[in-house]
Formats: C-alpha cells, sequence, structure tokens
C-alpha cells in the first residue's frame, strides 16, 4: 500500500494527501516518458474505480461507473496532465559531459548548480556546470548561460559513461520534497502532481457518494510539449463534460499583477471563451453555497492547459478548468499549500453529484436562447 | 567519514562554532596543547621530536548568506558572505539558522518573464527568500536579522570516486589537517583552524603573530575549471592530477625554498601532482606570509570544480593524494 488511509469521522475514507503527493512528486515522469509514473497511478487508483486502461501513449484512465440511474451514458472526465518539464541527453562529449536540450518550458537562470537525475540504462546523478565566472568576459557578464553552454557533470568518464547514459535519455531535477512554514510544500513537478493527488482525493470521496454520471479521472500525457496527450484522450473518451486540473501562478513576492493568486484561497476557476459558460457558472454558485474558497481567473483566450485542446476535440466538449495555486511554477521548487488541494477536490465532489441533471439540459436548444 | 561531517555541518564566516567543535573532539586527544584566540582561530599544537616547527593551515568557514531585512509579504532580503556568483541563486534551496529553517531563493517563472528578464541575470539584491511564510511579523517568528543562512546540500558520492558537497572549500583542508593531526612526525605541528578567510583572510591576519615557525603550509580548495567549453590552458587545476601546488595566487608567491621541498617529496614518493596554473584567487597564504617578521608559506590546494556553489566537486583520490603529500614533507623536514 502506497499511503494511510485513514477513517474518516463520518464513515468514508479519506487520503492522507500530504504522503500522495510526496510519492507522486518524487517520481519521474517528463514529457513523453510517462510510463514511468504509470505503475504507480495505477496502485493509487485501482481500489477506488472500476477499471483502468492505459492506451498507446500512456493516458491513463481510471473509469468509476455511475451508482445512480444513467439511461444516457453520460461520462464526466477529470484530466490532469502527468508529465513535467524536463531535459534530454543530447550529446556526450569526449571529457563525458553531458550537452542537454530542454524538454517543455525550463528557464535556464534556474540551472548553474542544480542536481538532476539522468535516466539511462541506470539512473545516475549529475551537476549542472558552466564556465566558471573568472573566465567570463566583462560584456558576457550579465547575460544569462543559454542552455546550450550548459553541460551536465557526472563524474564518469567518458568510456564509463557511455555504457549507461545515450542520446534521447530523459534528465528531470532532483526531487526533495520539503516543508515550508504555513502547510505549504515545496518539489519538482508540483505542476502537475498536485492536481493529480488533488484528483485522486476527489475519486476517493466519491466512493461513498452517489453519483449519475460515469466519471473517468484521465492522466494526460506530454501537455508541456503541446496538449498532444489531452487530444487524444479526449477523443477516446468523448466525455459530455471535462474539467481540467492545473496549475496556476501564485502571488510569491514580487508578483501581483492580474492573473496572480493567493495560496488557501482555493481554486481558481477560470472565466472566458475556453471555458464553458453556463457550467463554469454552475461551478461557482456551487462554491458559493458550500462555502467553499475559490479565485477568478480571467482567461481572455488560451488558457494554456489541456482545456485548449479538449474543448474543440470532437464535437466539441464543455470544458471547465480549476487551477491550484503554485509558487515558482517550472522550477524544481515549485510551492503549493495542501489546504487548496483539498478545497479543489470538495469543490469537485460537489459539483458531480448534482452535475447529471445539468448535463441533460446541454443539448436542450431552448438552453442556449 | 570526517569530511563528510564538516561538509554537512554548518560554519558560515562569522558563525564557525558547530566546525570548531568537531575539530575540536577529533583532535583534542590527539594533541598537546589546544587554545582559541579572541577571533575564534583554533590552533592545536603537537610536540615532535625535533627543534623544526611546523604551521598547516586551512580555514573553517564557508561561503553562505545572511538575513538582511524582512519584506512586508514575509520575503527575506539577503546579502553573500564571501564571493557567490548570482548566477546561481535562482531556485536554490537554503536553511536558515540554528533551527535550520528550510526555504527557497524563488524568481518569477519563466513563462511570466519578457524576453529581456529572460536573458538578464538577476543581481543578488533582486532576490529573495520565500520560507512559507506570508508576512513579516510571521517570518520574524522564526527568523532573526544577521541569521546565517546556508545552501542545503549534502555530501554524497557521485561515483566511487567523485564527490559532490557545499564547503569542500575548505573542509578539505580542514579535514586533512585532522588526520595528519592523528599520526606523528618528528617536526613539531602548529595546526591553525582560521575564521572568516571568505570575507577577506581575517583569522589568518593574526594567526602568524608571534608563532615563528619555519615553514607554513596552507591547505585549501581550489578552483578546478576542466569543464566542458573551456580551453585547456585554461583549466588552473584539474581533477585527478594530484593536489595543486601554487607559485603564485592573487595573495602571495609561495616561497621557493618550500615548493621545492614539496616537488622533491612528491617525485621522491611516487605521489601524482599540478601545478595551479594560474594567478587568480587569495587564500590564507596571502596573510600568513606578511605575518610578524614575515613567514615562509606554500599553498597545497584539492581541486574543486563549481566552488562556492552547493555542488562543489572533487576527486577523493586528489583528497587523499594531498593529505599524503603533506604527510610525507612533514616526514622529510630534518
Amino acid at each position: 500500500m502506497w499511503y494511510n488511509i485513514q477513517y474518516h469521522l463520518e464513515g468514508g475514507y479519506i487520503l492522507d494527501i500530504k504522503e500522495v503527493l510526496e510519492q507522486l512528486t518524487n517520481t519521474y515522469s517528463a514529457s513523453g516518458f510517462e510510463h514511468k509514473i504509470i505503475e504507480q497511478l495505477k496502485e493509487s487508483f485501482k481500489p477506488y474505480c472500476d477499471e483502468i486502461i492505459i492506451d498507446k501513449f500512456y493516458n491513463f484512465y481510471a473509469i468509476k461507473k455511475a451508482n445512480l440511474p444513467n439511461p444516457n451514458s453520460r461520462k464526466l472526465m477529470i484530466a490532469c496532465h502527468i508529465d513535467e518539464v524536463g531535459m534530454m541527453v543530447k550529446e556526450i562529449d569526449k571529457s563525458g559531459f553531458i550537452k542537454f536540450v530542454a524538454i517543455g518550458g525550463v528557464d535556464a537562470k534556474n540551472l548553474p548548480a542544480k542536481e538532476v537525475l539522468i535516466h539511462g540504462a541506470s539512473t545516475i546523478k549529475g551537476i549542472i556546470g558552466a564556465k566558471p565566472p573568472h573566465l567570463i568576459k566583462p560584456d558576457e557578464k550579465d547575460k544569462v548561460i543559454p542552455i546550450k553552454d550548459l553541460y551536465i557533470d557526472t563524474g564518469y568518464d567518458y568510456d564509463e559513461l557511455i555504457k549507461v547514459v545515450k542520446i534521447g535519455d530523459t534528465i528531470t531535477y532532483q526531487a526533495h520534497f520539503t516543508e515550508l512554514k504555513d502547510n505549504k510544500f515545496y518539489n519538482k513537478s508540483m505542476d502537475n502532481r498536485a492536481s493529480v493527488a488533488t484528483m485522486l482525493e476527489f475519486l476517493v470521496s466519491m466512493k461513498n457518494l452517489l453519483h449519475s454520471v460515469d466519471i473517468v479521472c484521465c492522466g494526460t500525457v506530454q501537455e508541456e510539449l503541446g496538449l498532444r496527450g489531452a487530444m487524444i484522450s479526449s477523443y477516446n473518451i468523448s466525455p459530455d463534460v471535462c474539467v481540467v486540473i492545473d496549475g496556476a501562478f501564485a502571488n510569491t513576492h514580487g508578483l501581483s499583477k492580474g492573473g496572480i493568486f493567493k495560496y488557501f484561497q482555493g481554486p481558481a476557476i477560470a472565466v472566458g471563451p475556453n471555458l464553458h459558460k453556463n457550467l463554469t457558472n454552475y461551478m461557482i454558485d456551487i462554491a458559493k453555497s458550500e462555502a467553499i474558497p475559490y479565485q477568478i481567473d480571467v482567461e481572455e483566450g488560451n488558457t494554456g492547459t489541456d482545456a485548449w485542446a479538449i474543448q474543440i476535440s470532437r464535437q466539441g466538449i464543455p470544458t471547465l478548468l480549476l487551477s491550484i495555486p503554485l509558487g515558482y511554477m517550472h522550477s524544481d521548487i515549485e510551492s503549493i499549500v495542501i489546504d487548496d488541494l483539498k478545497n479543489t477536490a470538495k469543490l469537485l465532489c460537489k459539483f458531480t453529484t448534482n452535475i447529471g441533471e445539468r448535463i441533460e439540459k446541454l443539448y436542450d436548444i431552448r438552453e442556449s436562447m | 567519514m570526517i569530511l563528510e561531517n564538516l561538509c554537512n555541518e554548518i560554519g558560515i564566516s562569522g558563525h564557525e562554532e558547530k566546525i570548531r567543535k568537531i575539530i575540536y573532539n577529533e583532535i583534542s586527544n590527539t594533541v598537546n596543547d589546544i587554545r582559541v584566540d579572541t577571533l575564534g582561530n583554533l590552533y592545536a599544537y603537537k610536540k615532535g621530536k625535533n627543534n623544526k616547527h611546523i604551521m598547516l593551515c586551512a580555514h573553517m568557514d564557508e561561503v553562505g548568506f545572511v538575513v538582511k531585512e524582512v519584506l512586508d509579504d514575509g520575503a527575506i532580503s539577503f546579502a553573500s558572505v564571501g564571493g557567490i556568483d548570482s548566477r546561481i541563486l535562482p531556485s536554490k534551496s537554503i536553511l536558515i539558522g540554528e533551527q535550520r529553517i528550510p526555504g527557497i531563493i524563488g524568481v518569477k517563472p519563466i513563462h511570466l518573464q519578457t524576453e529581456d528578464e529572460r536573458t538578464k541575470v538577476i543581481k543578488e539584491e533582486d532576490l529573495f527568500i520565500d520560507i512559507g511564510t506570508n508576512s513579516k511579523e510571521e517570518t520574524l517568528k522564526y527568523v532573526n536579522l544577521g541569521d546565517y543562512i546556508s545552501f542545503n546540500s549534502r555530501f554524497e558520492f557521485l561515483t566511487n570516486k567523485i564527490a559532490k558537497s557545499k564547503a569542500l572549500d575548505d573542509r578539505v583542508g580542514c579535514s586533512v589537517l585532522i588526520e595528519i593531526l592523528k599520526q606523528n612526525f618528528e617536526c613539531c605541528i602548529i595546526a591553525v583552524f582560521t575564521v572568516q578567510e571568505e570575507v577577506g583572510l581575517r583569522g589568518a591576519s593574526v594567526a602568524g603573530f608571534n608563532l615563528k615557525p619555519d615553514y607554513a603550509i596552507i591547505v585549501e580548495g581550489t578552483t578546478a575549471s576542466d569543464v566542458s567549453g573551456v580551453e585547456e590552458y585554461e583549466y588552473i587545476t584539474s581533477l585527478g592530477k594530484g593536489p595543486a601546488i601554487s607559485i603564485l595566487d592573487g595573495g602571495s608567491y609561495s616561497n621557493k625554498e618550500l615548493v621545492s621541498k614539496i616537488v622533491d617529496s612528491a617525485n621522491k614518493n611516487n605521489i601524482k601532482f599540478q601545478y595551479k596554473k594560474g594567478t587568480t584567487g587569495g587564500n590564507d597564504a596571502g596573510k600568513i606570509q606578511i605575518s610578524d617578521s614575515g613567514i615562509k608559506t606554500a599553498v597545497i590546494s584539492v581541486p574543486c570544480r563549481y566552488i562556492h556553489s552547493p555542488s562543489s566537486v572533487i576527486n577523493i583520490e586528489d583528497y587523499e593524494n594531498t593529505k599524503k603529500l603533506v604527510q610525507t614533507v612533514l616526514s622529510e623536514i630534518k
């Protein structure tokens, strides 16, 4: 068993979400290499669903059938991407140093002196290095060293290294799950494991709740490379409604303009053309009536998440987006607050137990007049 | 392993107490006398059989930071203690003070940076530490102005020869001195573990006073730039080529007679060694040489890649050969 399941006071089960989060963020699955996290997902979700499917791209589907009558086989899909940003081996030079490229949006500023893991025939640790400061020319002193001028030092000689590492091997940040003050935690890949942990907490809670829709919890692949898994998975499932969970920018020091969210104030519910207006308003109403903290995320166009691809999949899918406030996105010190994960899961539960009726109305033309 | 314990402990310049304690516990029953001066330098005297007095020197402090100011939203403004390249700071994990409060040097996510910001190095004064708090009041419950801050990095082996850690400069020196003091030599040894080298050789400035040794050997960690993108002639020192003997550096011109003895000893005993090929960098020798009425100094260093970062890297064989070389030189002093 991966984690402690504690009995909820009202007789259901709740998860130790902190432990789940630690396990998930300590797993390495850069975009394109998501097969590494599949076993862990299977074990975590299996007790709470009826069926698990892995498709040929390693999109993960945990299906829980409706436990109330569902005559029209309505489906609600929850989508979280299961990949993380990382790097890839480009070249190994004769002295045994590794040149690399980025997978997803990696900031070169965060890389010098960073500890990374190279997932080759075995996993080995390396340090990202660059030309030492005393050798930098005066006019280069203020410039961030671009990724092409960085390299990884594993301590291995060339001959030993090529036995373990080859071009194309994936590289990730070294995980280091740590608690800060105020129930805040940091680690690599909180984007988007925090959402996966939230999705699991939601599914665990649904075990004891009634719902008239089939639930499909979907882990999508390759979001960081262009929402690839979202396109494929939404086509496969063809849900009636999809709720995407991702990370939003938290108001860490120095950030205050629009599009920045506060820790502890719950999920940011996105509004805008990418999202289904009627269902989003419904989500907001539920948050209000159930006194669940929430924030509003104004997205004037592309939300930059799986929602952008899913909305126009097949014949079109009504899509919603919930985002968890997350600091320092795409670094190895991404930060979240556990309360925000719990409130997001709670909101999703309340939405799901009541969504059946609203879905029928989606297909009624009179509703759109 | 002594080196590992020394590296994992925290001793920022001005706060060397914990390092001093480890050293004291290691050597107190193998030396004849120990004292600490008012700056915090630790002096250990080991009597030999002959009349020669050799001073050995290593600094106990490491580079780090201090809490400079706490801002209204709880973020911490900091200043570096010793020379740290600000390009390595974004997204590093740190520990603050006695309680080792975890914190992170967070920067604006890439998505929110302008094109200009993506290519510009952020200056230290524009960086901040986040310990998870939300207000100045809250932060001040855990942290005080002036608290020391260290990189959060543990000693570990990457391969069976190559080790990474913070503070290899100059825990390698401290470790060599400790191991030497556990042995016996004909000559008398005065081992000085200095403070505050990184902020201007402060401990060394007083360490040489009235000791009057015949020679002084400073054991340091020095830059190795034998890495990708650097021409061979710019390597300064290389990993795996043995201890690096300095000829001239930013602080002192090593005494030719002493250097000669060291080189002869290395050759005679088949100890791999290299010369430090560069004149940059200073160390305690700069002050010790001009102490008192002058002291003959030489510097022997363990090559360290990524020095002054949380992930400095050495070849443990270079460390062993450095220790061996100091041993053979001491044995041959008559």
